[in-house]
């Protein structure tokens, strides 16, 4: 009786509650959102590395290693000798070493050096590998491998030439226009950097920069950016980490992706702390509007509350009533707050991922869920305790 | 007997001003019906009042049926009302949004008295609502349908004590002793007390007991 009550009074003032509604879907949209959103990027950017136990580069931050040799992003300040990827790579413990010479750009996009062992160590995700949408790995030095995004926003197809210039920017000052590349293969969309990078061979690296440079596949770089270690055994990880710190050619440092990765999560949870409490306090806002249009309605329904009264309802049925309304929308704008998210990473996923190459995956119901759509619920039982309040009054004196 | 009042006297708690109520001796007896006039603002609401048990009597002693309202607790009194008393006000008797039947099924519910469908749909018809108007929202229903399923509402806990507050005022000659007589009828049927106020003298032929306010009180203002 008491939620036919509630329910089909809410009904009756329909007009006013739907204001309300509006804005507590809204907050309650806001919310999960941002919580959403959140838990995307974190799986995004966990899953940009796998399987990769040491990531060697030159003595820098770790997180500064991290950014220019997985996330493409700023410049290497130093890069390392050929020499030190042998000896790397060469240590019993290695199960392969994948060397990366980032630096140049193509309309935007990094250009990365490396060999055909890339596409067989580096992996994303769970352990997935990177797979070809069409075509294969380079082979000749002027061959170029494409990222599926750089593929699909640039338009090429197999068999397209292009150049490939200096410099990071969409538009260089010093452009190489004899050296064409032939896109041979593009890689299926990993939701990584991966997808955003143009990949060529060592050799290819070489060409750009050498003006004679011919046709040919011997071409041996002077330095690289960075390696990929794989090991044989866990085991020896922070051992091999020591020893590359200690190398005495030149000053090297071994960083652990994951490591790394969590050092750059701690980084972004301020932005996350200040994203989580703006939101919360648009739901405090809706929660504090919802209140005050009760409370407002106490005045025209006193004659309700009177009846009530007299066929035997206590003031703590009508405090209970109250909430209870209260709760009642609560419930109506969380299932239209998570309809519009549901809706909205729909609309958003084909923009998303072939903009930015986020990858959303579909909503489900986590425990993190539950736990906001909990928080709603207790966040409005103490906001309508004022009107609720209000009523027991109001109730008490009729 | 019913109503007892003893050297009743009811003021607004914490107001200053003398006493608004002020009722010597005054008996009603089992299945009296009582017609009481007088003009707005002479106390009749307040004695509505205090015989549901809204308010507590500031001096004397008020025993309706035996029970002396002044010595209960606000929860009790709410039990009281809710098992001895109906009550039909001049207007607002009805949740608007609810239908004929979830009005009277909201009152029986209070009571807890367990009281299924079937005497509902007996008492409206008693009521005369054809069946059609049963489960429509009551605001689409007429003033005169609604101040009989008003009655219904405020006699299905079968109360001994009936009080209406000029429950007629809203509605036209013919519908006023057409009301009149059914409330009468039923609360004699099932020998309820009725104690019915109205500042309309012309009512009182219905009753066998008339009394005007001031008889009753000796209130000054």
């Amino acid at each position: 009786m008491l939620i036919k009550l509630a329910s089909k009074s809410l009904n009756d003032r329909r007009s006013s509650v739907f204001l309300s509604f509006v804005a507590m879907a809204i907050s309650v949209f806001v919310l999960m959102g941002v919580e959403y959103v959140r838990g995307q990027a974190k799986e995004s950017f966990s899953n940009t590395v796998s399987g990769m136990d040491l990531i060697v580069g030159a003595r820098t931050g770790q997180l500064n290693l991290l950014l220019y040799s997985v996330f493409r992003m700023g410049t290497p300040t130093n890069n390392i000798e050929w020499n030190s990827f042998l000896d790397v790579a060469n240590n019993p413990d290695v199960a392969w070493a994948v060397p990366v010479s980032l630096g140049d750009s193509h309309q935007g996009y990094r250009v990365l050096g490396t060999t055909v062992d890339y596409f067989k160590h580096y992996s994303f995700g769970q352990k997935r590998q990177l797979e070809f949408r069409e075509g294969r790995q380079f082979s000749a030095t002027l061959d170029v491998v494409l990222g599926s995004e750089v593929a699909a926003q640039l338009n090429y197809k197999l068999g397209d030439k292009l150049v490939l210039a200096h410099g990071i920017g969409s538009t260089s000052f010093k452009v190489h226009e004899e050296q064409k590349f032939t896109v041979t293969g593009v890689l299926a969309p990993t939701g990584t950097p991966v997808d955003r990078t143009v990949h060529i061979s060592l050799a290819g690296m070489e060409a750009i920069h050498e003006a004679d440079s011919t046709d040919n596949a011997e071409l041996e770089p002077d330095s690289i950016t960075a390696i990929f270690v794989g090991l044989k055994t866990r085991f020896a990880t922070f051992q091999l980490q020591r020893d590359i710190g200690d190398y005495k050619q030149e000053p090297l440092m071994a960083i652990l992706p994951g490591v790394a990765l969590s050092e750059l999560w701690e980084m972004m949870s301020a932005i996350e702390g200040i994203l989580q409490l703006i939101s919360s306090l648009v739901l405090f806002a809706a929660l504090m509007g919802m209140a005050s249009m009760m409370a407002a309605t106490i005045r025209e329904r006193r004659n309700e509350i009177r009846l009530l009264r007299i066929v035997g309802a206590s003031p703590m049925f009508l405090a209970v009533l109250f909430e209870l309304e209260a709760l009642l929308l609560a419930s109506i704008s969380i299932t239209g707050g998570l309809l519009m998210l549901v809706a909205g990473v729909i609309l958003a996923a084909d923009f998303l991922s072939s903009n930015y190459g986020l990858f959303l995956a579909e909503i489900s119901l986590t425990s993190q869920t539950l736990w906001l759509i909990a928080l709603i619920y207790i966040a409005t039982f103490i906001i309508a305790a004022i009107p609720a309040l209000a009523a027991y009054r109001e109730a008490s004196q009729s | 007997m019913a109503i007892h009042f003893n050297d009743v006297s009811f003021s607004y708690p914490g107001s200053s001003r003398q006493s608004i109520l002020s009722i010597p001796d005054w008996v009603v007896n089992d299945g009296e019906q009582v017609f009481v006039h007088g003009p707005s603002g002479c106390g009749k609401s307040t004695l509505l009042n205090l015989l549901s048990g809204f308010f507590k009597p500031s001096t004397g002693s008020l025993e309706v049926f035996g029970q002396n309202l002044g010595n209960m607790s606000p929860r009790q009194r709410d039990r009281f009302r809710t098992h001895n008393i109906g009550y039909v006000f001049q207007q607002y008797n009805l949740i608007p949004y609810l239908s004929a039947i979830e009005n009277v099924q909201l009152a029986a519910y209070f009571s807890k008295s367990g009281i299924g469908t079937q005497p509902i749909l007996e008492m409206l018809g008693l009521l005369q609502l054809p069946a059609t108007e049963h489960h429509k929202p009551v605001r689409n229903l007429s003033v005169g349908q609604q101040q009989r399923i008003a009655i219904a509402r405020a006699l299905i806990n079968q109360p001994k004590l009936i009080l209406a507050d000029e429950p007629t005022s809203s509605l036209d000659q013919a519908n006023r002793d057409a009301f009149i007589s059914l409330l009468l009828k039923i609360a004699q049927e099932k020998t309820m007390t009725v104690i019915f106020v109205s500042h309309d003298l012309s009512l009182s032929h219905h009753f066998a007991t008339a009394k005007a306010m001031d008889q009753i009180s000796r209130s000054t203002n």
